[in-house]
């Protein structure tokens, strides 16, 4: 199932914020985590991720460092900053106060909650 | 476009490459190439385009270009790693122009906070130049939307007087057919000149040069013989014999007769052209035929500015042959002819003087002068020459002119500008407009007695620069108020008095002097082309002052002669020569008082007070100046007009020249 824009512009930096709290990571590895994790749900494309990943970079929650991976090739790792972490735990407990609201008014599940735990 | 890795590799396209940060700190990096980015990651085909395609797309800085399309690529083989096949890779990447946006607002909001606010900049200033540039076309627009409308024809303006005038009391057909006959009666035999076949203009200057010797070989100066051209005259090896100018000026008679009836007329009633004189005689007269050719109107009415004046030289020529002949006249005792020669010599003044051009005014104030030195010279040579009715006509020849104080008539010079606002700015319908970029090319083509090219595109510098310069001028209501007020000012300075011009009022133009209109682009921007045209009207108030000036001289010396012979002596002091003689005395130029007098040595001497401004009981001026340092000398004895330098309120007293000068003695 995909998600509507404007859901996904909300939910997209949480969940990358999410991903990165665990440790750095690179493009196609947060794409591939993205999609695997939410079992589709939050799948986004190219065209989507980098926009988001520059926007989180430009108000300095994540970082990004070019270096030499395993396979000898060059790619660029990111990984939270102190204020990401920051922002990840406000941002979590405001979906978190969501998420109860729409349970309590019926609109979620607990599928749809349990999605929102996985980190 | 794929390049090769060959090409990638060079160092010139290395250089080019590299940005300029890295450049200046000895790294060619070759960083900004997009292609080496893409084939780095080693995509070819369709995901190489898509790459290439979007950071091209983001319109980003080629820096960030680049980063953007490493970023991508590294993706894209990241997942073609991982097993995923280039379709979905494609599929999955999503709408390409909706990416390239994104991304390029993301890579914007990373810029450090200086790039933002000086993109932010850049951008207002855009916004402002694009505002600038629309106000800017609609007035340029407005500008070219509106032509100079040529309404008057100010040639047949001024000539319009000149044709009502009926022909018998027109005085230059007979003019002319006397410089004619003049011209005729001129032996070349007598001359350099034998034996060549000589046209108008070279008997015109044999004429000149048998008039100067008529001139130094008749009375002498009242201040003594001319030594300096007695001498270049003895120089001179085929200078005209005295029997060879006896014998012309015998031959001329008739023709001077002609020139007298002709002199007495009411007015010149030459019509003023441009170009061909519109009389085929004159044509033939001033030597005009070679020109018929070529010649002819260019445009609807033809341009005062165009105006040709080639019977000026004429007419004063023939106020020096009767000024010459009078001279001639008084040394032969003839006072009745003399008489004769100088009331006919103020009648060309009088009518050289219309139409009312500037340099018609000075032409007819130079003709007045000779006929002014020729009394002042009979008066203390040979006063005798006159019966006492000779000098009562001959002040009442002068008195006319007295009446006139203003003759001094700037009337026409007016429509110079008039005439030249017409063409040159824009007509609104309401006397306003701007100038136009042909004044330049015009006034030029109009000097030439050309036309004006009205019709035709402009080119694309002319749009673009011709309304900011026509801003920066002054408009045509203005212009026209400045040259105005210039010339209102002129004709009260010519009804001032010396003592009383206000020289510094004359050599300004809208409050600012005249040479400073010129000092700098600003000025000549503004006041163009006012500052072109405007004459030196200070120098020709003054001149028309010394006219007057001498005119009240040589009235105040014949009322002094015809004194000495009512009472039988020089009268001790001007102030008592009787009112039915002369209503006033001359003035002196240098402070209003009568001009001083006084019996010297037994003879009457008139002098001024002189640059000093200090009455120095006659005694003559003793200049203390270094004549080196290029400033005129005075000399004592002289002529008032001579001083007309010093003359005006704003001028300070010339400490240095202490004496008077010496305007008339009599012997």
């Amino acid at each position: 199932m995909r998600i509507e824009r404007e859901l996904m512009r909300g939910a997209g930096p949480v969940a990358v914020l999410s991903l990165l709290s665990r440790g750095e990571m690179y493009g196609y590895e947060l794409v591939e985590a993205l999609d695997r994790r939410t079992d589709g749900v939050l799948d986004m494309g190219q065209s989507t991720l980098y926009p988001l990943l520059y926007n989180l970079e430009a108000k300095g929650i994540v970082e990004s460092e070019r270096r030499v991976a395993d396979n000898g090739r060059e790619r660029k790792y990111y990984r939270l900053t102190g204020d990401g972490r920051t922002r990840l735990a406000s941002d979590s407990r405001q979906w978190q106060a969501v998420t109860d609201a729409m349970r309590a008014l019926g609109v979620v599940t607990g599928r749809l909650a349990s999605v929102w735990r996985f980190a | 476009m794929n390049t090769t890795g060959t090409e990638h590799s060079t160092t010139g396209h290395r250089l080019r490459n590299t940005p300029m940060t890295d450049l200046v700190r000895g790294r060619v990096s070759g960083r900004l190439d997009l292609e080496a980015t893409i084939a780095d990651a080693g995509l070819v085909g369709p995901l190489a385009d898509l790459v290439r395609r979007v950071a091209k797309r983001t319109r980003l800085p080629r820096l960030e270009r680049v980063d953007v399309a490493r970023d991508l690529a590294e993706h894209f083989r990241d997942g073609l790693a991982a097993g995923t096949d280039e379709e979905t890779l494609i599929r999955d990447f999503g709408d390409e122009r909706a990416a390239a946006q994104l991304l390029r607002r993301s890579m914007v909001r990373k810029r450090p906070l200086l790039a933002r606010v000086g993109r932010r900049f850049v951008q207002a200033g855009s916004i402002t130049m694009v505002v600038v540039v629309g106000l800017y076309a609609i007035a340029a627009a407005n500008y070219w939307r509106q032509r100079p409308i040529i309404r008057t024809d100010y040639v047949a303006q001024l000539n319009a007087p000149i044709a009502a005038t009926p022909e018998s009391e027109r005085a230059w057909p007979g003019i002319r057919g006397a410089m004619t006959e003049i011209r005729m009666l001129v032996d070349p035999v007598d001359s350099s000149d034998a034996g060549m076949a000589l046209d108008g203009v070279a008997r015109d200057r044999i004429v000149t040069r048998f008039v100067d010797a008529a001139r130094l070989s008749a009375i002498e100066p009242w201040s003594g013989p001319d030594e300096d051209a007695l001498g270049r005259q003895a120089m001179e090896e085929d200078a005209p014999t005295r029997e060879a100018v006896d014998g012309l000026f015998d031959r001329v008679e008739p023709a001077l007769e002609q020139l007298r009836v002709a002199a007495a007329l009411p007015a010149l009633g030459r019509e003023v052209t441009t170009g061909l004189p519109s009389d085929p005689a004159d044509v033939a007269f001033f030597g005009f035929e070679s020109r018929v050719a070529t010649a002819g109107p260019t445009q609807a009415f033809d341009s005062v500015l165009a105006i040709e004046l080639p019977h000026y030289p004429t007419i004063r020529n023939a106020g020096r042959l009767l000024a010459t002949d009078a001279r001639r006249a008084v040394a032969a005792g003839d006072g009745e002819r003399a008489v004769a020669d100088l009331e006919a010599a103020m009648g060309l003044a009088r009518q050289v003087r219309t139409p009312s051009f500037l340099i018609g005014q000075l032409v007819g104030s130079s003709i007045e002068m000779l006929a002014f030195d020729v009394v002042l010279d009979a008066m203390a040579t040979h006063p005798d020459a006159f019966t006492d009715a000779d000098l009562e006509r001959i002040a009442g020849v002068f008195a006319v002119r007295a009446d006139d104080r203003s003759a001094f008539d700037l009337a026409n010079e007016r429509l110079f500008f008039e005439d030249l606002a017409q063409r040159f700015y824009t007509d609104d319908g309401e006397g306003n407009g701007h100038l136009t970029l042909h004044v330049g090319a015009g006034i030029g083509a109009l000097n030439q007695g050309g036309g004006l090219p009205l019709e035709g595109l402009p080119t694309a510098a002319g749009f673009l620069f011709a309304p900011a310069l026509a801003n920066l001028s002054l408009d045509r209501r203005t212009a026209m108020e400045i040259w105005n007020d210039f010339f209102d000012r002129c004709d009260e300075a010519c009804r001032a008095e010396p003592w009383q011009v206000d020289r510094a009022s004359l050599s300004s133009l809208d409050g600012r002097p005249l040479e400073e209109t010129m000092a700098d682009w600003r000025g000549r921007l503004k006041y163009f082309p006012l500052n072109l045209i405007v004459p030196a009207i200070d120098n020709a108030v003054l001149a028309m002052l010394a006219t007057e000036s001498q005119r009240d001289l040589v009235e105040t010396v014949i009322a002094l002669e015809r004194t000495r012979r009512r009472v039988g002596e020089w009268p001790p002091s001007l102030s008592v020569l009787p009112t039915d003689l002369l209503a006033e005395p001359a003035r002196d130029p240098f402070d209003g008082e009568i001009l001083r007098y006084g019996i010297l040595d037994g003879v009457p001497v008139i002098w001024t007070i002189g640059p000093d401004r200090r009455d120095d009981g006659g005694l003559e001026i003793e200049d203390r100046r270094d004549p080196e340092q290029g400033r005129r000398r005075i000399d004592s004895p002289s002529s008032l007009a001579s001083l007309s330098d010093y003359w005006g309120v704003d001028q300070d007293a010339e400490r240095e020249l202490v004496g008077d000068v010496v305007v008339w003695r009599g012997r």
